[in-house]
């Protein structure tokens, strides 16, 4: 067997076997919680995975998967964009304005540029971190976490301020006129066009994007040491500036997607609480390897789970933070996975490199 | 009666590959024992198994006559077996003093007990270690005595070196010998791993030859005739000797380095004021003590350092021309770790090998061209697709220098280009490079191996103290006279 099968033999093993302890403890803890496992686990998966549901699932899993495949071009050349939350309420709240302001556009031409501005809007809210890191080496971890408090607490002040609806109990925008709407592709579901635009548009693209251009090798490349990269004339400056701004572009076109496709207007809540897109993007891309396809198929069971944890809490009765301890044990587990993962990938590889000494 | 012998000793790693087959080896009291082969011949693997980093497959292991096995290294320390790893084991940001305390293991000493015992032995070997400084700040020369005391104060009776001179500069070497005789004369055991054949002869009383995982000769220092011997005993064939290639240069320089000053990392200013031109189908050697502004040197033709002043200009190219350059930090600077074998062959040439506007990775003709690399020095790669890291360091080295020869290029900077080689890949490369330069290649040579230079080069320079201090034709060649070049002038800084 080529040491490549091997090591995706190992890798698919040990995901399976995370996932499955990861709920082994997840019944102990409703166990725990005095309701009764079994039951929670199925509603758990109904929720989740059952056929009538899957759209929604995928739906939750939309904004999910677009921020994460902006993070791995990013994480690939070791640029830890954390700020992938706070571009994504850049973008919502810019694609919600604009598109209050031109709903006199013939509809597919307004849709296409609100969900492109919104994008523009993430990667602009970036580009300061962006800059900051490729030039002055500032640490992108810091400056785009503290990004995120900005854009939330700015978006939340036009919320309750200029931009409010002034019939609304809460603090958000008017509801944008229902051609503005993204269309819905399979009717009688909530699938609509950026659910496509996510897993068969975006999806492709970030793949080649990363796999098969000289673009994306160079940020490999990067990602393995910035020395290397010098030595391979590789102007890191540039890559760093293009790793971030297509990281916000993505997470900005996730929340304009969102406004656009789902919540129709601009809201504090765009992005769930118990797991935020912008921090569970991160994760997910982890989880898939940086690879984008891996991502589509880890947005899509993360999304499942978020969706049935909510049944989960709605059918039994566990609380609705268990549902988040759930999630993120399941994530926790993963990531042990892959400590041990290294360790037996050298294990295997191991015997072939030492008799070389 | 020895102190350790090891008995018909196989070692099997998972995977099939056999790195040891039936090999009988012994350590005597108050002896050096030079092992002796190739990369890859199962020495460190043999010396592992005798200090309880790795389990034999079959075979035994005894200690003062007495039937042992070894279940960790801790296990053979305590039967007074110890080994220094090529790679050092020390905390670097954690001072001597604290790292020689973390050796002790359940020896309980009190700091200044330990500061006295560690006074002692230093006193004996010659050591002026520094305790307060972090271990960072060391050179490898230095680290290497903290890992001798640190076994001493363990009470080793058998000490283990794996390659110790393939990081020390050439006063570093003889104070280490210088060492290792001590040593031998308190009466302890040593085991000198090196595929360095002269070092060989220099300080040990016997010698074990080993090629392809089995003994192939155990010989007195007394019986060894000539090096010629042991280099056949070691690679079983007559190394083919360089062609005596009147090579001839054409007159026209393709290089010009013009009152070129380098600062390092630091802001020290390295090299100082450095011209030479190189002629095409040339090799110009740079010989020098290591340190001495070389590596600056060689960077800053390669692109890679912006020169405080000075011009680099290579005749005919614009200006964002980059040469080939095997750099000597093969690890840090030559490959990515992570990546495959594969992509890394091109490394330095995506643009190139990529097409249209977006440019799309041309796989077919990287895999080519990678296939092209890996068989031109026979670098040992599970596959193409395999990340590099998975590769041993000579592979990694012959990985860089077959990728930088074959990219078609009119300037190579070769740096060290040979080290960690065994004896046959290193005569493979300087075959290369001789061919290379035939077909009209400009190269600078930079090596800290004299012999090398003096073999492969049309001039030599002679760098020191960050100036080029003399430049010798090929008729002028004298090692004794170039030997002094080297030093002079406050040439010696490393």
């Amino acid at each position: 067997m080529s040491i490549e099968r091997q090591v995706n033999l190992v890798r698919a093993l040990l995901a399976l076997s995370s996932i499955g302890l990861a709920f082994i403890f997840c019944t102990m803890l409703i166990t725990l919680s005095g309701k009764n496992p079994g039951e929670a686990l199925f509603w758990l998966f109904y929720g989740g995975f059952s056929p009538a549901l899957i759209p929604e699932t995928f739906v939750r899993a939309t904004p999910l998967l677009l921020v994460s495949l902006g993070l791995s071009v990013a994480f690939s050349a070791k640029i830890w964009n954390i700020g992938a939350e706070g571009q994504l309420y850049i973008g919502g709240i810019v694609a919600a304005t604009l598109a209050l302001y031109i709903s006199g556009v013939p509809s597919p031409i307004a849709l296409l540029v609100l969900i492109v501005v919104s994008g523009i809007a993430g990667a602009l809210w970036a580009l300061i971190p962006a800059i900051l890191r490729a030039i002055y080496g500032i640490n992108e971890v810091i400056t785009t976490l503290i990004f995120n408090y900005i854009a939330i607490y700015f978006v939340s002040y036009l919320l309750n301020g200029p931009l409010r609806d002034p019939v609304s109990l809460f603090p958000e925008t008017t509801t944008i006129p229902d051609n503005m709407w993204l269309p819905t592709v399979v009717p009688g579901t909530r699938l609509h066009f950026g659910v496509v635009l996510a897993f068969l548009i975006m999806t492709p693209i970030m793949w080649f994007l990363l796999k098969r251009t000289a673009l994306g090798l160079k940020l490999e490349i990067l990602g393995s040491g910035e020395k290397t990269a010098k030595y391979a004339g590789i102007e890191s400056v540039r890559m760093i500036i293009i790793a971030m701004l297509v990281s916000g572009f993505m997470a900005g076109m996730a929340g304009g997607v969102e406004v656009l496709g789902i919540q129709h207007k601009m809201r504090l809540e765009i992005s769930p609480p118990t797991s935020p897109y912008g921090y569970t993007g991160i994760a997910v891309a982890l989880l898939g390897y940086l690879n984008p396809l891996l991502i589509a198929a880890t947005s899509f069971f993360l999304g499942g789970i978020m969706n049935g944890s909510t049944t989960m809490h709605r059918m039994v009765g566990v609380p609705v933070g268990m549902a988040g301890i759930i999630q993120a044990l399941i994530i926790l587990f993963i990531l042990l996975g892959y400590f041990l993962e290294e360790k037996l990938i050298h294990r295997i590889i191991g015997g072939l490199r030492k008799v070389e000494h | 009666m020895p102190i350790i012998e090891l008995r018909k000793i196989t070692k099997v790693y998972p995977g099939g590959i056999i790195a040891n087959r039936n090999v009988d080896f012994d350590v005597k009291e108050g002896e050096i024992h030079a092992l002796l082969g190739e990369n890859g011949a199962g020495k460190t693997t043999l010396m592992k198994i005798m200090s309880g980093g790795l389990k034999p497959t079959s075979g035994e292991i005894y200690v003062n006559g007495e039937r042992v096995s070894f279940g960790s290294p801790a296990d053979a320390l305590k039967y007074g077996i110890g080994m220094v790893h090529q790679h050092f084991a020390l905390i670097p940001s954690m001072t001597v003093l604290e790292n020689l305390r973390l050796g002790l293991l359940d020896r309980k000493l009190s700091k200044d007990q330990l500061i006295v015992e560690v006074g002692e032995l230093s006193k004996r070997l010659g050591f002026d270690l520094r305790l307060d400084v972090p271990v960072d700040a060391l050179s490898a020369g230095e680290r290497q005595r903290i890992e001798i005391i640190r076994l001493l104060l363990r009470k080793v009776r058998v000490l283990i070196f794996d390659e110790p001179t393939s990081l020390l500069c050439g006063p570093e070497i003889d104070r280490f010998f210088q060492a290792l005789k001590q040593l031998k004369s308190e009466g302890h055991g040593i085991v000198f791993i090196t595929h360095k054949i002269r070092e060989a002869l220099e300080v040990s009383d016997r010698i074990t030859v080993m090629r392809e995982g089995r003994v192939i000769a155990k010989l007195k220092r007394s019986e060894v005739m000539d090096e010629e011997q042991l280099v056949e005993l070691m690679i079983g064939e007559r190394i083919v000797p360089l062609p005596d290639r009147p090579r001839t240069p054409s007159d026209k320089p393709i290089l010009i380095v013009k009152d070129l000053v380098v600062s390092d990392d630091l802001g020290v200013e390295k090299v100082k004021g450095v011209s030479f031109d190189l002629r095409a189908g040339e090799v110009l050697g740079i010989a020098g003590v290591e340190g001495n502004g070389q590596r600056e040197l060689a960077e800053a033709i390669a692109g890679l350092r912006s020169p405080k002043s000075g011009e680099v200009v290579f005749i005919g190219e614009n200006s964002g021309f980059r040469p080939s350059y095997v750099p000597a930090d093969r690890v840090e600077l030559g490959v990515a770790m992570s990546l495959s074998v594969m992509v890394n062959s091109i490394i330095r040439s995506i643009d190139e090998n990529s097409k249209g506007r977006i440019k799309v990775l041309d796989f077919a003709k990287i895999g080519e061209f990678a296939q092209k690399v890996v068989s031109f020095l026979g670098v040992k790669a599970p596959s193409l697709g395999a990340p590099v890291k998975y590769l041993s360091g000579g592979n990694i080295q012959k990985l860089i220098v077959g990728r930088e020869i074959l990219k078609s290029t009119k300037v190579l900077i070769a740096e060290q280009p040979t080290a960690g080689l065994d004896a046959r890949s290193a005569e493979m490369v300087r075959n290369a490079l001789s061919e290379l330069a035939s077909k009209g290649v400009g190269i600078i040579l930079i090596s800290s191996d004299l012999d090398e230079i003096l073999k492969l080069s049309d001039r030599i320079a002679v760098i020191s103290g960050g100036r080029i201090v003399k430049i010798f034709e090929r008729a002028e060649f004298d090692p004794k006279l170039i030997g002094m070049h080297m030093l002079a002038a406050g040439g010696y800084m490393a």
